[in-house]
């Protein structure tokens, strides 16, 4: 079983990972991520790295939605 | 494989794993820091429980792709050559630790709540993603209680 991981630098770099490649899942807090990884039901896949995006890290609030910062730990 | 550098207890360490790999993991097998324990490995229990940039973690909820960068204390950062952290000794005075599985996280928490005390309701709450199976609580309470009345100093 093998996991890869993308680390971005901008949330342009992210969207390109996604569109460029099939089998990536976006990563954040990683806390269930972790626990399917340690049994094993998860496929091999690459993770794309959101956590240390710093355009995901304030709370914004919008007329009608929020958008969280991504969350800093699991 | 992937590189990261990070710190542990004040040290500069910079190594190469899965990028996967547990913080718990790295570091038992890499940096041979056996004091962080694994109890459930599904971030229920806290016995893996560390410091990470000032916040308290799970070390088996973390990648080694999210600790790029960042500074961990674990259990043995606490103590300095020769004398005990106050936790600690606490904790060795009043009985607070049996079996000492849950210990270390146990310590980690509490410590964490002695610096944020607006972070939890109170030292129960506080403590309360923490199991401890053998000592039923009351002797790490009072244990945490007397370092918050600074009863302990270093030794």
């Amino acid at each position: 079983m093998s996991f890869e991981v993308v680390n971005p630098h901008s949330i342009a770099e992210a969207l390109d990972a996604l569109s460029a490649e099939a089998n990536i899942v976006p990563l954040a807090g990683a806390t269930d991520v972790m626990v399917y990884l340690e049994a094993h039901s998860l496929r091999p896949c690459t993770f794309l790295n959101l956590q240390q995006l710093p355009e995901l890290k304030p709370i914004v609030p919008g007329s009608r939605s929020v958008i969280w910062r991504s969350h800093d730990l699991s | 494989m992937m590189q990261v550098s990070f710190v542990v207890n004040g040290k500069n360490q910079t190594l190469s794993a899965a990028p996967m790999k547990r913080l718990l993991d790295v570091l038992r097998e890499d940096l041979s820091l056996t004091g962080t324990k694994e109890g459930c490995g599904e971030g229920e229990c806290g016995a893996c429980a560390v410091i990470m940039d000032g916040l308290l973690v799970l070390s088996c909820m973390v990648p080694l792709c999210q600790i790029q960068g960042k500074s961990i204390t674990t259990i043995e950062g606490l103590a300095d050559d020769a004398n005990l952290h106050p936790l600690q000794h606490a904790f060795h005075e009043n009985g607070g630790a049996q079996c000492g599985m849950c210990t270390p996280g146990m310590i980690l928490a509490a410590l964490y709540y002695l610096n944020n005390p607006d972070e939890a309701e109170d030292l129960r709450e506080a403590l309360a993603g923490n199991q401890c199976r053998c000592t039923g609580y009351t002797r790490i309470f009072k244990s945490v209680e007397a370092v918050g009345r600074n009863e302990f100093r270093s030794r």
